[in-house]
């Protein structure tokens, strides 16, 4: 990475100097529950790190005031969350194989947990971007009603209808279903 | 939480697993600048615009370049091609990273010619056009059939999408390295085959344009001395294929005295229906090259125009602690120092990753250092700025 003596001053001064300090802590302890969240957003690792790095730029101007927050990490969830709609909005920004590619369900027998990564990318992707938010959130983030509904920016009711929705959708995609019973638990 | 609520949470906590690589804060701070940059840039574009349409013009020309791209130099390739060990065992893992910053835009997925295919060997075209060989691998080797593939490196750094080589689909072999005209009208594929012997492969070149081939057979080895081909490129003209060719001693024959590592650089003027390299000539002798006596030359490729050839060397000194790795540039006419396009002295020893040059044959990416320090990045003015992964991770690199 080239970070040069440009980024550095830019970076300098006293103020946004103690305001980085604090911030650094913040990406050292949470980068990576972060990236996982961004995987189950996007599918992608490249793209998750990508996704995470631009959501934690987009914080960091703000961070005196995030930080003195309840919750600092609602805040950079919102960010990513709101990222990854508007790249999924601009779709020439993904790459278009001109063939199917080589990710699909192996016939070999693989480990669980490979075989768990290509459904689960595969199910969740067959959902809208507002099911899939509320999903990881919800179940994997493990984040409450409320807090689900503060980073998506709705009511408790849009979380909760949301959710069913998606739960709805994924109850009958026999992938899933294939996957519980093999026992994947 | 229902029972469903509770198995997806149980799946997507083993799906996400642990991410290949950090995030780390240098990064966001650099994306943070890059920002900064961007709305400042368009501040003063605003500015102005207010002052007035034709001054507009201009500035927002000069803004443009500095948002894109800050801190490069104009026609440096923006992005680069970074091939290394994945997070999956045993995977290669090839990415597309910003020259200027090291973030990664996208990744080569090699659509076919199988599940479990992969990128193993790739060449420029232009800037932006790149080519791919993409073979199926069984566990760490590639098991035919290989398939070639073309793809457009966007502005950003995405791939706009995958277009099969006409004429290849290849069988029967496994691929050393590749190479491409700037127009993307020739591709030449350095092919083993079961039968290969010691001569070394031979070169497939494809004219894509008709999917017609024409095979080139290894030059005969002379005497106990092979000369197998070991990296190839073609000049802008699609006339001259040139290749890098180590000596080789045949084992099992005894090595004569001069049997020793040593490196030509060859060409052969390309005809329609293949034949032998034989029939090529030398450009460059290492033995004749003043100083480069008890080096390893271990990269060599043509400028497109043909005119120069620069090669990547790894050098043991005279003395003891002398080494050092270096980036030279010949003349293909008369075999003369043309320049030292970079040199770093490493001591005792030196350690080596990758050598790339990019289309227009000017810009250089090295990965090479000392022993325990190697340093992965592109020549500028006799500098090597870093890029990333850093040294050691790298298996190949292109630009």
């Amino acid at each position: 990475m080239l970070i040069g003596a440009s980024d550095r001053q830019v970076l300098a001064g006293g103020a946004v100097h103690a305001e980085a300090e604090g911030f650094a802590s913040f990406v050292e302890a949470r980068e990576r529950a972060l990236q996982r969240t961004a995987w189950l957003l996007t599918g992608d690792w490249a793209l998750a790190e990508d996704l995470v790095q631009t959501a934690l730029a987009r914080s960091w101007p703000r961070w005196d005031r995030i930080r003195r927050s309840d919750d600092p990490e609602v805040y950079v969830r919102r960010a990513m969350v709101n990222t990854w709609v508007t790249w999924s909005r601009r779709r020439w920004r993904r790459e278009r194989p001109a063939e199917p590619l080589p990710d699909g369900p192996a016939s070999q027998d693989v480990a669980a947990e490979v075989t768990a990564r290509v459904v689960v990318r595969d199910i969740l992707a067959t959902l809208p971007d507002r099911q899939r938010a509320v999903l990881v959130l919800r179940l994997f983030d493990d984040l409450s009603v409320a807090q689900v509904a503060q980073v998506l920016d709705c009511s408790a009711g849009t979380v909760k209808s949301t959710m069913s929705q998606a739960l709805a959708k994924l109850r009958d995609d026999p992938r899933l279903a294939c996957l519980i019973e093999l026992g994947v638990r | 939480m229902t029972e469903m609520e509770a198995q997806l949470s149980k799946l997507f906590t083993l799906a996400a697993g642990d991410p290949p690589r950090r995030v780390s804060v240098e990064a966001v701070r650099s994306a943070v600048a890059r920002r900064r940059v961007t709305w400042s840039a368009v501040a003063a574009a605003a500015v102005v615009l207010a002052a007035g349409a034709g001054v507009a013009v201009a500035g927002q020309a000069r803004e443009q370049r500095q948002v894109g791209h800050p801190g490069l130099p104009p026609r440096v390739p923006r992005h680069y091609i970074v091939q290394e060990i994945g997070h999956v065992p045993e995977r290669l893992q090839t990415q597309i990273r910003s020259t200027a910053t090291g973030a990664v835009t996208a990744s080569v997925r090699c659509p076919g010619p199988g599940p479990g295919s992969v990128s193993r060997w790739l060449a420029p075209a232009d800037d932006q056009t790149f080519f791919v060989a993409c073979e199926k691998q069984v566990g760490t080797h590639p098991s035919g059939p290989v398939r070639l593939y073309r793809f457009q490196v966007t502005g950003s750094g995405r791939i706009s999408g995958y277009a099969p080589v006409r004429g290849g689909a290849l069988t029967g072999i496994w691929v050393g390295d590749i190479a491409a005209t700037p127009d993307g009208s020739l591709v030449a594929v350095q092919a083993f085959t079961r039968n290969t012997t010691a001569a070394g492969p031979e070169v497939v070149v494809i004219d894509t344009r008709t999917g017609r081939r024409a095979v080139w057979q290894p030059a005969r080895p002379v005497g106990k001395i092979a000369y197998p081909v070991v990296e190839l490129s073609l000049t802008a003209d699609g006339k001259q294929l040139v290749y890098l060719a180590n000596h080789t001693c045949i084992r099992g024959q005894g090595a004569p005295p001069p049997c020793r590592v040593s490196s030509e650089v060859r060409a052969v003027t390309l005809v329609p229906g293949g034949g032998t390299l034989a029939s090529s000539r030398v450009l460059l002798n290492q033995s004749r090259l003043k100083g480069l006596s008890l080096s390893f030359i271990t990269a060599g490729v043509i400028t497109p125009d043909g005119s120069a050839i620069t090669l990547a060397v790894l050098g043991n000194g005279p003395t003891r602690n002398s080494s050092s790795v270096s980036v030279l540039q010949y003349s293909a006419t008369t075999g003369r120092l043309l320049r030292m396009v970079y040199r770093m002295r490493t001591g005792s020893g030196y350690s080596y990753g990758a050598f790339a040059a990019d289309a227009s044959g000017s810009h250089f990416i090295f990965d090479a250092g000392t022993v325990n320090h190697p340093v992965n990045g592109w020549i500028d003015h006799g500098r090597l700025i870093r890029l990333l992964p850093p040294g050691r991770s790298v298996l190949f690199e292109y630009w």
